[in-house]
């Protein structure tokens, strides 16, 4: 699960591209602002603050020469100053944050800050220095009278403290962009996800096309981006289209145009067969009609293959009854199967209707019963089933008593070419890749399995069609 | 028999007429439809094997011109193509039988004679299979010489049987041939079966399960 998590976060999406650039580009604010605010408070040191102490200090040093023979009345009056001095800016009376004042006459430390524990008896005058005791950083100001031996020394927060402290009285300027910049998060990544709503739709489309569908996309998109991608993946789709089916034509007009000379071999063989001949002659001559049964078998194979792998859109589909179907492909292919001495039978109860195309169907029956039938022992049995499925579909179940095929080669007999190894009787190795081609142009699922009699049980599962 | 062959390819147009010929029909072979149009006026043939790509023309308007000017004549199609928009075309145009390239010699020959017969008008005359007669004339049925009583429906079936010798007649064309009047009984057609095998004897009539029924001209090597 957490791989699962973090390998979305690390591939790489547009949406996360824009979130990105876009809290990049918030950040880079918000660190302007604070370096801002913290050139101001190197300002406020140097320029700006020792004037301010000053003053500060020239009040306090007034009221502590005018007071020096009324000791009660001046620690009373430095209690008050102090007092405001801590609550001046609204920060809390906290060592460390607060302002802290001591007053000294000569060595005589007349006023501290209560709970103050640092000593500063002097540093230079009129500048803000930076100074550490007890590990603790800050900055002090001291001034002495002009009129006396008193001085006061101030101690204030440190740097580090002091920018927390002015970016917190400067709240009102940065908590707009502090309090926001989550809050942004979420309708910066609504906003990016709303606007992406088009591509992914166009995504969306492209994945779910078949191998076999090279139509064009049904989505057009109005926006310039994807429409250029749109236009790019439909003028590939166009040329995929025009390839293939050139390709396709040119092997339907190549078995087509080899139809021709085969015809003319059988022909000039069968005469010369019916002339008078040595029996040595009889078997050369079988073998030559033979191979040229092979060869015309494959070329109409190829034929059909290439028919069924034609744009299923262009074909023409109806509601066809296949037990009807069945009956009628069954009765032409009895005079191989009786030449073969093999039974035909066919179980088909009730009416089965599917949305087929005529030929593609009798070319999947055709070849599954020529099958069963060749690789069927002599007296065997070929069952062939056809029944309407409970969902509103058909099956069609073609039984041999044959060799079968062995579960680890179930997937590969239906590419072209693949023949079994050991393989006893003569093919083309297509008769499979047809039927498998035709049953996708009808959206039928081909299972193979075991029959009853243990050869070979081929299932033919056509989906119901709206 | 006198047969015209138009065809092209010189291979089999050769392997054509050499097997004809050593079947005993006379054969004229051409290559053009101009040929062929020159050869029909001048000689009298029984039959037209005709090809449809041709160099000078498409053997359909020849077709079609033959079917204008003489009705009789049987014309039998010889053709590579092989959709079903084609063969309705080729027998739309007047064609009596379509035989796709490659074929075997043994199919052309049955066609042909099966469209000479026709032709001559041989058709009413007797149907034999081992033993099994039917003259259609005079409707009757005898087995080795002994007559045998039948109703209409079942010399219905036993002749469209007899006749398609060989091919398994599918219990739909069955049916709908022979009764058309209790279409609704399913096991009308068992009945009659049955019927016409206890007094033909068995072993002539094969059921192929499901499928329909078929009289073999070769008795089975296997079960009756």
């Amino acid at each position: 699960m957490w791989k699962t998590i973090w390998r979305a976060i690390v591939t790489p999406s547009l949406t996360r591209r824009l979130m990105l650039a876009q809290v990049g580009l918030l950040l880079v604010v918000w660190v302007a602002m604070v370096v801002i605010i913290i050139r101001d408070i190197a300002y406020t040191d140097q320029w700006y603050a020792p004037r301010l102490m000053n003053n500060r200090g020239t009040m306090i040093l007034a009221v502590v020469d005018g007071l020096a023979d009324r000791p009660i009345e001046l620690h009373e009056a430095l209690t008050r100053i102090d007092e405001f001095q801590r609550n001046e800016h609204r920060e809390e009376d906290t060592q460390g944050v607060r302002t802290t004042m001591m007053v000294w006459v000569g060595d005589e430390l007349v006023y501290v800050t209560p709970g103050e524990r640092r000593r500063v008896q002097a540093t230079t005058p009129f500048v803000i220095e930076h100074s550490v005791q007890d590990g603790q950083r800050f900055r002090s100001w001291m001034q002495p009278s002009t009129r006396s031996k008193a001085r006061v020394v101030l101690l204030l927060p440190s740097d580090g403290e002091q920018v927390f402290l002015a970016l917190w009285s400067r709240g009102f300027v940065l908590l707009p962009i502090v309090v926001s910049l989550p809050a942004l998060l979420l309708p910066a990544w609504l906003s990016v996800w709303l606007a992406l709503r088009p591509f992914r739709r166009l995504a969306d489309e492209v994945a779910a096309k078949g191998p076999e569908d090279l139509a064009p996309l049904a989505f057009d998109p109005k926006h310039r981006e994807l429409k250029l991608i749109g236009n790019s993946v439909n003028e590939l789709l166009e040329r995929l289209r025009s390839g293939v089916e050139r390709e396709r034509r040119f092997i339907a007009d190549a078995a087509h145009e080899l139809r021709t000379p085969l015809a003319a071999m059988r022909i000039n063989v069968e005469a010369l067969r019916e002339r008078p001949h040595s029996s040595e002659d009889a078997v050369l001559l079988d073998g030559l009609m033979h191979s040229g049964d092979r060869a015309t078998r494959l070329v109409s194979q190829l034929l059909s293959l290439m028919r069924s792998d034609a744009d299923p859109h262009t074909a023409n589909y109806q509601p066809l009854r296949l037990d009807e179907l069945a009956q009628e492909r069954l009765a032409m292919l009895g005079g191989i199967a009786r030449h073969r001495d093999v039974e035909l039978e066919l179980d088909a109860p009730d009416e089965a209707t599917v949305v087929g195309e005529r030929q593609g169907l009798i070319t999947l029956i055709d070849n599954l019963v020529e099958n069963a039938i060749k690789y069927s022992p002599a007296r065997g049995v070929v069952r062939v089933k056809v029944s309407a499925a409970s969902t509103g579909g058909a099956e069609l179940c073609v039984e041999d008593a044959g060799p079968g095929i062995p579960a680890e080669i179930r997937e590969r007999v239906f590419e072209r070419f693949f023949r079994a190894p050991d393989q006893a009787q003569s093919g083309s190795g297509l008769g499979l890749a047809i039927v498998r081609a035709v049953a996708e142009a009808h959206h039928a699922k081909v299972t193979l399995g075991v029959s009853e009699a243990g050869g070979l049980r081929v299932l033919v599962n056509f989906a119901a069609q709206a | 028999m006198n047969v015209l062959l138009i065809e092209d390819d010189i291979d089999i147009g050769n392997g054509v007429r050499i097997a004809l010929t050593d079947q005993g029909m006379t054969v004229i072979w051409v290559r053009r439809l101009a040929d062929a149009l020159a050869s029909l006026e001048v000689s009298a043939h029984d039959i037209v094997l005709l090809d449809l790509g041709l160099p000078d023309g498409d053997g359909i308007t020849l077709l079609q011109r033959l079917r204008r000017e003489r009705k009789t004549l049987p014309v039998l199609i010889l053709t590579a193509r092989d959709s079903l928009s084609d063969k309705l075309l080729g027998l739309d145009a007047g064609a009596d039988d379509y035989l796709v390239k490659p074929f075997a010699l043994a199919e052309l020959l049955s066609r042909l004679r099966a469209l000479a017969r026709r032709s001559y008008g041989y058709e009413g005359d007797t149907v034999e299979v081992r033993g099994l007669a039917l003259h259609e004339p005079t409707l009757r049925v005898s087995v080795t010489g002994k007559p045998i009583e039948l109703s209409r429906s079942e010399y219905l079936l036993l002749s469209t049987l007899l006749k398609r010798a060989d091919r398994v007649q599918t219990r739909r064309v069955l049916e709908e041939q022979v009764l058309t009047g209790s279409a609704g009984d399913s096991n009308a057609l068992e009945v009659h079966i049955s019927n016409i095998r206890r007094k033909i004897g068995d072993g002539y009539i094969r059921t192929v399960r499901g499928v329909g029924y078929v009289i073999d001209k070769a008795q089975s090597r296997g079960a009756p």
